[in-house]
C-alpha cells in the first residue's frame, strides 16, 4: 500500500500535507486566546526591583525580586483592558518564575477598590510545544520524505489512540485488563507505517510482543512480589487511580519502543541471510545475533538511561541541598525511573533471542542446520 | 530485585554480546557513574555550565568510542554529535526561558512542601534543568549518530569509489529507513509517562488545555520532542561528517599506512 501510494503520484501531496497541518495548527495556536475560558494576559511591559534576601530552611540564603507587569488581556468580556500585575521570584526560580515582556499568562481577575487586578496563575506554554511539534513534523516530512511522513502518521495515530482511551474508557478496568489492546495498536500501527506489509513486518510484531509478554511477566515476578517499588508514595499524587497497574503500563510501554527497534533489525537481518544464502541456519543467525547485538545494546540503553535518570536531577538536587541521605533519595526518588530503565534494557537484551527464534521458525521450510 | 534484574541484565548481555556485551555493560555503569558525580558537584554549588562542558565531551567518549572503538565511523559520529551540541543547548536555553519550564514542576512544588524542602540552592534551577534536558538528548542523538556511521561504513568499504556527495546522499537514503526506529524508542518513552500525567490531571478535574499549558507536561514531552527533532538533524550532520572524514586525504593516509603495516 506504501509502495503503491507513491508509485502513484501523490508523495508530493503526502509529503507536505502535515506541513501544511503544522503551519495551521501553529497560525491558530498564536492568536488561540478566545478558544480558552481561562482570562489570558499578555505582559507588554515589566519592572523588576530587588527587595533584599530569603534565607531557606537550609541555610542558603538568596536574592528575591518584585516585578510590577502590564498587560493587555487577550479573551473574554474584558478583551483589550490593560491590567497592573505583580510577581515575586527568587533568583533560583526553585518555586517561582520570572516573566518577561511578550510573554502570555492565565490570570484570576479580582476586582477590587473600583480598579481591576489579577493574580498570575501560570505560564500559558501551549504556543511552544505545538511548535516544537510543528518544527519535528515539518524536519520529518522534508528531510526524510515518504518514511518520515508514514512515520509521522502512525505518532498520530498513537496520540489519537490514547487521546480516545483516556476520554472514555474506564480507567480502572483499562489499566486492570484492557492495556494489552493499545499494546497491540501500538505495535500494528507503528510496525506497518514504517516498515510497510512485508513478512519482516509479521515477524517483528510477533517478537515484539512475544519479548514484552516476556517483560511483563518478569515484571510480575521481580517488581510486583517483591514490593520494591513503593508505590503508597505515589499515593499523594496519583490519589485514587491504580497506582500499580497505571506504573506497569508505563513501564510496559516505555519499553516497547527500544523492544521494536531491536525485533525490525533482526528480522530485516534474517531476511536478508536467508535471500543471500538460500537457506537460515543456526549458526549464521547466531553469528548474527551477537553482532546487531553488540552494535544495538550499548548505545540503546544509553538512550533510556539518560532519559529515564535525566529528568530527576532537579529534584534529586534540591533534595541532597536539604540534606537527604543520597541512599533516601535512591529509595524514594529515583527507583521508578530505575526500575523502567533495567525492565527496558532487558527488554532490549530479551528482544535479540526471541527475534532470532521467531525468525528460525517464519523460515523453517528453508532452514538448515 | 533490582540487583536481581541488574544481574539478570549482565548475564543477558554477555551471553548475546559476547565481549563487547560485557564491555557495553562497563561502559553503562562507567555513565551511570558519571552521571551521580555529575549530580554531586551540581548539588556543591559547582557551575552548570562547567559541568556539561565537562560530562558531554565524557559521556560521548564513553558511549561513542570507548564503546564502538576508535573507528573513522565513530569519530564521525562523536564529531556530529559535538556540532549538534552548541546549538541543542542554545535552542534549549531559549525553550527553558521563554516557555518557563525552569523551576519544579506543579506536582514536584507540592511535593517540596510536603517534604520541607528547601527552595534555598546556590544555582539557577533553570540551568540545572538544561543540564538534565541535554544528558537526556546525548544517549539519542549518540544512538542516531552511531548507527548512521555504522550503515554508512559499510556502504563506504563495499563502494570505495563513491564520492562525498554521493557518500552524503546514501546516508540521508540509509537515515530515512533508519529514522522510525530511534524517534519511536523516545516517543514509547513520552507516552508510557505522558500517560500517568493525563490520567492525574483529567483524575483532578482539571480540562486538556492546562494540561497541554503545564509545566510538568513541557518538561516530559517537550524534552522529547526537542531529543527526537536532533536526531532528525543528526542523520544528515552525520552522513557529511563521515564523508568528509572517510574522503579526507590525510585519513586515508593513515588507514593505508595502516593496511600497508
Amino acid at each position: 500500500m506504501k509502495k503503491y501510494v507513491f508509485r502513484a503520484g501523490k508523495s508530493r501531496l503526502l509529503r507536505f500535507l502535515p506541513v501544511l497541518a503544522a503551519a495551521l495548527a501553529s497560525l491558530i495556536l498564536v492568536n488561540d486566546a478566545q478558544l480558552y475560558s481561562e482570562t489570558i494576559v499578555r505582559i507588554t511591559d515589566e519592572r523588576t526591583v530587588s527587595v533584599g534576601t530569603v534565607l531557606g530552611d537550609n541555610g542558603i540564603r538568596e536574592e528575591a525580586f518584585r516585578q510590577t507587569l502590564t498587560g493587555t488581556i487577550q479573551n473574554g468580556g474584558d478583551r483589550g483592558a490593560v491590567l497592573t500585575l505583580q510577581n515575586d521570584y527568587t533568583r533560583s526560580e526553585v518555586k517561582t518564575t520570572r516573566y518577561r515582556a511578550g510573554d502570555q499568562v492565565f490570570v484570576r481577575l479580582q476586582s477590587g477598590l473600583g480598579q481591576k487586578t489579577a493574580v498570575i496563575l501560570s505560564a500559558k506554554r501551549d504556543v511552544w510545544l505545538v511548535g516544537a511539534a510543528a518544527v519535528f513534523a515539518c524536519t520529518l516530512c522534508l528531510l526524510y520524505q515518504g518514511s518520515g511522513v508514514w512515520l509521522a502518521a502512525s505518532l498520530a495515530f498513537n496520540v489519537a489512540t490514547i487521546f480516545l482511551m483516556l476520554r472514555f474508557c474506564n480507567v480502572n478496568r483499562f489499566f486492570d485488563r484492557g492495556w494489552p489492546l493499545l499494546v497491540v495498536a501500538f505495535c500494528a500501527a507503528t510496525l506497518l507505517a514504517v516498515n510497510g506489509f512485508h513478512r519482516q513486518t509479521l515477524g517483528a510484531m510477533v517478537s515484539t510482543l512475544v519479548t514484552t509478554g516476556l517483560v511483563f511477566l518478569l515484571y510480575q515476578l521481580t517488581i510486583d512480589r517483591s514490593g520494591a517499588v513503593p508505590y503508597d508514595l505515589m499515593s499523594d499524587t496519583l490519589g485514587s487511580l491504580p497506582i500499580e497497574s497505571v506504573f506497569r503500563f508505563s513501564v510496559i510501554a516505555g519499553s516497547l519502543g527500544a523492544i521494536m527497534d531491536v525485533s525490525v533489525a533482526i528480522h530485516i537481518s534474517a531476511e536478508e541471510l536467508a535471500e543471500r544464502r538460500g537457506v537460515l541456519d543456526i549458526r549464521a543467525l547466531w553469528q548474527s545475533m551477537r553482532t546487531i547485538g553488540a552494535d544495538l545494546m550499548g548505545t540503546m540503553m544509553s538512550i533510556l538511561l539518560f532519559t529515564y535518570l535525566g529528568q530527576n536531577l532537579p529534584i534529586v538536587i534540591l533534595k541532597i541541598n536539604s540534606g537527604y541521605a543520597v541512599s533516601a533519595i535512591f529509595q524514594y526518588d529515583l527507583i521508578f525511573d530505575v526500575v523502567r530503565f533495567l525492565l527496558g534494557a532487558v527488554g532490549i537484551v530479551l528482544a535479540i533471542p526471541v527475534s532470532e527464534g521467531v525468525a528460525l521458525l517464519m523460515y523453517r521450510g528453508r532452514r538448515t542446520c | 530485585m533490582l540487583m536481581v534484574l541488574l544481574a539478570l541484565l549482565f548475564a543477558l548481555m554477555v551471553l548475546i554480546g559476547g565481549r563487547r556485551g560485557a564491555a557495553a555493560f562497563g561502559v553503562l555503569l562507567l555513565t551511570a557513574l558519571l552521571c551521580a558525580v555529575g549530580v554531586l558537584l551540581l548539588s556543591y554549588g559547582i557551575s552548570p555550565t562547567a559541568v556539561l562542558a565537562v560530562s558531554c565531551p565524557l559521556f560521548i567518549f564513553l558511549t561513542i568510542l570507548l564503546q564502538n572503538g576508535f573507528h573513522v565511523k565513530t569519530f564521525a559520529a562523536a564529531a556530529s554529535v559535538l556540532l549538534l551540541l552548541i546549538p541543542i543547548v542554545a535552542v534549549l536555553a531559549l525553550i527553558c526561558s521563554h516557555a518557563h519550564i525552569t523551576g519544579l514542576d506543579e506536582f514536584q512544588t507540592s511535593q517540596a512542601e510536603n517534604s520541607y524542602l528547601s527552595s534555598g540552592v546556590q544555582v539557577k534551577l533553570g540551568a540545572i534543568w538544561l543540564v538534565s534536558l541535554v544528558w537526556g538528548e546525548l544517549g539519542a542523538v549518540a544512538d542516531a549518530s552511531v548507527t548512521l556511521a555504522s550503515a554508512l561504513n559499510e556502504v563506504d568499504a563495499a563502494h570505495p569509489e563513491l564520492t562525498r556527495a554521493e557518500l552524503i546522499r546514501s546516508g540521508l537514503q540509509i537515515g530515512r529507513g533508519m529514522i522510525g526506529a530511534t524517534i519511536n524508542t523516545l516517543v514509547f518513552i513520552a507516552f508510557g509517562e505522558a500517560v500517568t500525567l493525563c490520567l492525574l490531571y483529567l483524575s483532578d478535574g482539571y480540562s486538556w488545555t492546562i494540561l497541554l499549558n503545564s509545566k510538568s507536561f513541557f518538561q516530559q514531552f517537550g524534552g522529547i520532542l526537542i531529543s527526537c527533532e536532533s536526531c532528525l538533524l543528526a542523520m544528515p550532520l552525520t552522513a557529511a561528517c563521515f564523508a568528509w572524514l572517510a574522503r579526507s586525504k590525510r585519513v586515508q593516509a593513515i588507514r593505508s599506512r595502516r593496511f600497508s603495516g
